[in-house]
């Protein structure tokens, strides 16, 4: 048996321990002991042990037949009383989509979800409990939809029995978080299904015409083709292409003119015109044209407006705060919804458990990890008696704690009270976009032309104005330019969202395209979650290095730890006294040797080990060694930033100390940009301040801390190392085993801005051709029917090729399997 | 089916041909429609709302024979 780690927290497993039969069973994870086997079955721990034990009891071991390890590790356990507020019955409620007291529906979201097996698991619920009458599980948006009879199981008996099995359901009671998962638009695609059809059917009863070239068809077929072809076009302009219509007109009564104007103006006129051409038996008028465009340009903003639907870019800190906290009452602990909370409440906090509002903390040793409010790497030791700040995580033991603000005017969701929050940043982009820019003045120049064409026939030939110039307004229509930036962006979205970029909407794409500034955050954005250590000092004998190790094993403080994982496996020495002064450090004596493991002053640094920076001490007799954690950089990080200081100004804002600034100074070659000890306001300021500059920021960010920041900048990008996570409200969310893409993924983004011009070229020539034509009044139905489709096959063509061409080039074209966390 | 306007020659429908060709466009109109009605029916009642379910659903067996098999 080669020899391995058995801790829970040190995976130290020798490279010949990695083949295929050492992983667990259910989760796939590398087995770090031997000793958890059932039925020939390896696992990695009891949880995933007891997953399994389930599902053979019940007949559902089918779910390891349809893929190799599906589970999700169960090595972190949830604590059995997570979800008790779900017996409080007012929050329960909230989360019923139905129920009549007995047959009960609900809807929940399952991060987990991520294959097969999960599906056919979580569809067979009925067999783990008779109660639940059925479960359907929508792959696409991780829901499962749970039918079950409330009086024989409480809605958090099927929560948690959903968690025992390894599915734990993110819960939250924001409403914006529902709103926008059914955001799937049906009114647009049956829109799409009424143009199509009438697109197609237009063109069929319009052959003959075509084929006529001009000369006369029998009157009696022309004249039923083109009634059949006017009832046909009647859905197309009054049904789908309202849309036109409605934003045209919101535009102008903001005394704008989008680029939904122009559009709203051909499609008047072409029906308008094809209307009298029809009814004065004069011509067949241009109705295929009129519904192809409407078809086309319908199917182009479906592919740009496609959204990520299992994916939330809105949420503030209410979704990361817990639901509801156990709060001490005379009548004992009760569960509180978070929004009931007052101030003086004395609140339980558990191991893993969010402080919800600043408070006091009245008994327990407190721990408190800020990593993700404020950026900084290490837990903090609270006393008794002093504050705790909201958003704070405790680790370690329970702890008690008296509130002593509500929730909402903490010091961390104070954030949201900022101006900067108040903005609408969906909005905001879509007014500067450039389609509304260009659609301005191409409404302004198309009126110049037409006068211009007028008053020249009004001379020549007064009877050819009115074709001359209703022909114009239709073939001028701005669609080209519109199709060219839908089809665009839409495939953009889909190219980004390969290589690891979900972006919120098409116009952040346009947004990435004008960055010139970017900004990084430190901690989680730049460092990855483990830590590198070191020691560095007086060298300690093998046998100093087993007390060592034995004295930092009996602590839970993540300095120990990391001296423990530091040091390896090693053998345990006998301590004849240990004592742990809190906040200080721990003493040991191992027979004759003192051991000294702390603060610099607790060790009794007199002799000048180096001082600087060091995260502990550790002294044994008289020698003396400082012992270093450093968070470790992501692997790619100075590849990534060699490419992108050449063409970008870089700047870092870290609420973290400045450990490490050294290091990042070299990464960014630039000393005035790196900022340290930034609290979240700050960080908006700075990026306000780089604005007014004139510079348009992109901020890169994970946590809490900079949600502020990420909310100011021009683009917030969030690192999230599961996309799924909880992620602060953002433009778009970068899959963190993607970071070395990052350069590459900024460049596909802003060659969208060259392809949309290129095409648009493309199209203002066929534009100059179709004009030509129509300012000589010679357009006619058969040469409109050619030009339009040509056009737009051009550009779908173009720009989706294009585009996909630009990521080959950018190296993201190879389609990595997305990794289950 | 809106019928022609007042200048129609009710002629045609004395005339095999023409009458055969209303046939035929009343005919691909209306096979057109039903796959326009089949498409609004798919959306409503919800087949593209999950895409990627319904793929793997139809592979997995109602019964569950191997679940008592001893694989290793």
């Amino acid at each position: 048996m080669p020899e391995i780690s058995t801790g829970r927290n040190t995976v130290i497993v020798k490279k010949e321990m990695q083949s295929a039969d050492r992983l667990c069973y259910h989760c796939g994870a590398e087995c770090t002991t031997t000793n958890i086997v059932i039925d020939d079955k390896l696992f990695c721990c009891d949880g995933c042990k007891l997953v399994y034990e389930i599902l053979d009891k019940n007949g559902l071991c089918n779910y390891y037949e349809l893929q190799s390890h599906p589970g999700l590790s169960q090595i972190k356990p949830v604590r059995s009383d997570k979800f008790s507020y779900l017996d409080n019955e007012e929050i329960a409620e909230k989360l019923y989509k139905f129920t009549d007291g007995n047959t009960t529906i609900v809807t929940l979201y399952l991060p987990g979800v991520h294959c097969s097996s999960c599906m056919w698991l979580l569809e067979h619920m009925g067999k783990l409990n008779p109660a639940i009458v059925e479960s359907r599980l929508n792959f696409t948006k991780k829901e499962v939809t749970i039918q079950f009879r409330r009086q024989e199981i409480s809605l958090r008996q099927v929560v948690e029995l959903l968690t025992t099995i390894g599915y734990e359901p993110y819960i939250s009671l924001d409403e914006s978080d529902k709103k926008e998962k059914s955001s799937f638009d049906k009114h647009r695609i049956y829109k799409l299904g009424v143009a199509g059809f009438c697109f197609g059917n237009i063109m069929l009863m319009s052959f003959p015409e075509y084929l006529s070239s001009g000369g006369d068809i029998e009157h009696r077929y022309a004249t039923l083709f083109r009634v059949l072809n006017l009832v046909l076009a009647l859905p197309v302009f009054f049904y789908s292409a309202s849309e036109f219509f409605t934003n045209a007109w919101a535009g102008l009564r903001q005394k704008t003119l989008n680029i939904d104007a122009p559009i709203a103006l051909a499609l008047l006129i072409t029906f308008g015109r094809s209307l009298y051409e029809i009814g004065t038996g004069t011509g067949a008028g241009f109705l295929d044209s009129m519904s192809g465009i409407v078809f086309f340009m319908l199917a182009g903003r479906i592919v740009q407006d496609r959204t990520f639907q299992s994916i939330s870019f809105h949420r503030d800190y209410k979704a990361y705060f817990p639901i509801a906290v156990n709060v001490v009452t005379p009548d004992g602990v009760v569960s509180r919804h978070l929004q009931d909370l007052k101030e003086k409440d004395v609140v339980e906090l558990h191991n893993d458990e969010i402080v919800p509002a600043d408070a006091i903390v009245v008994e327990g040793r407190a721990k408190v990890d800020y990593s993700f409010v404020t950026g900084e790497s290490e837990p903090m030791t609270v006393e008794v008696g002093k504050t705790v700040y909201a958003g704070g995580r405790q680790t370690g033991e329970k702890l008690t704690v008296q509130l002593i603000k509500p929730v909402a005017s903490s010091y961390l969701t104070s954030l949201w009270n900022h101006n900067a929050f108040s903005k609408n940043k969906v909005e905001q982009n879509r007014r500067d976009s450039v389609i509304h820019l260009v659609s301005k003045y191409f409404t302004i120049v198309l009126l110049g032309l037409v006068a211009i064409t007028a008053t020249y026939w009004a001379f020549v030939n007064p009877a050819t104005i009115i074709p001359a110039i209703t022909a114009m307004l239709i073939i001028a229509c701005p669609c080209a330019l519109l199709l060219a930036v839908t089809f665009t962006n839409g495939n953009l979205l889909r190219l980004l969202s390969n290589g690891g970029l979900y972006i919120r909407d098409a116009f952040v794409i346009e947004q990435l395209g004008y960055i010139d500034h970017i900004v990084f955050d430190k901690t989680g954005t730049l460092t990855e979650e483990a830590s590198e250590y070191d020691m560095r000092g007086d060298d300690f004998t093998e046998e100093e290095k087993d007390i060592i190790y034995t004295t930092a094993l009996s602590s839970t403080h993540p300095y120990s730890k990391g001296i423990v994982s530091y040091l390896g496996k090693r053998a345990k020495a006998g301590l004849s006294e240990w004592k742990e002064f809190t906040g200080k450090g721990i003493k040991a004596i191992s027979g004759d040797d003192y051991i000294y493991i702390g603060s610099s002053r607790f060790v009794g640094n007199a002799n000048g080990a180096d001082t600087d920076n060091a995260a502990c001490y550790i002294r044994i007799n008289d020698k003396l060694a400082a012992f270093y954690i450093i968070p470790k950089f992501r692997e790619s990080l100075p590849a990534v930033m060699q490419e992108l200081g050449g063409r970008y100004k870089l700047s870092l804002l870290s609420g973290d100390n400045d450990r490490q600034k050294s290091a990042l100074q070299q990464l960014f070659k630039d000393e005035g940009k790196l900022l340290f000890r930034q609290q979240p306001v700050d960080k908006l300021n700075y990026i306000a301040g780089l604005q007014t500059k004139g510079d348009k920021v992109l901020m890169m960010g994970d946590g809490l801390n900079d949600a502020g920041a990420l909310q100011q900048s021009n683009v917030g990008i969030t690192l999230a190392s599961d996309v799924n996570n909880f992620t602060p409200s953002c433009d778009a969310i970068l899959d963190a085993q993607r970071f070395a893409w990052l350069p590459g993924l900024l460049k596909l983004a802003k060659s969208g801005r060259q392809i949309i011009n290129f095409t648009f070229v493309v199209s203002i020539i066929y534009n100059i051709i179709g004009l030509t034509i129509s300012m000589q009044g010679l357009m006619s139905p058969l040469i409109a029917a050619i030009l339009m489709p040509a056009s737009t096959i051009t550009i779908v063509l173009m720009t989706t090729g294009l585009s996909s061409l630009m990521a080959r080039r950018f190296g993201l074209h190879e389609r990595q399997p997305v990794t289950k966390t | 089916m809106q019928r022609a306007g007042n200048n129609f020659d009710y002629q045609i429908f004395n005339n095999p041909l023409m009458s055969a060709l209303y046939l035929l466009v009343l005919a691909s109109i209306a096979v057109a429609a039903f796959f326009l009605f089949a498409f609004i029916w798919s959306v409503r009642s919800n087949q593209f709302e999950d895409q990627e379910g319904s793929a793997m659903r139809m592979l997995h067996d109602n019964e569950t024979p191997q679940s008592n098999k001893r694989k290793i």
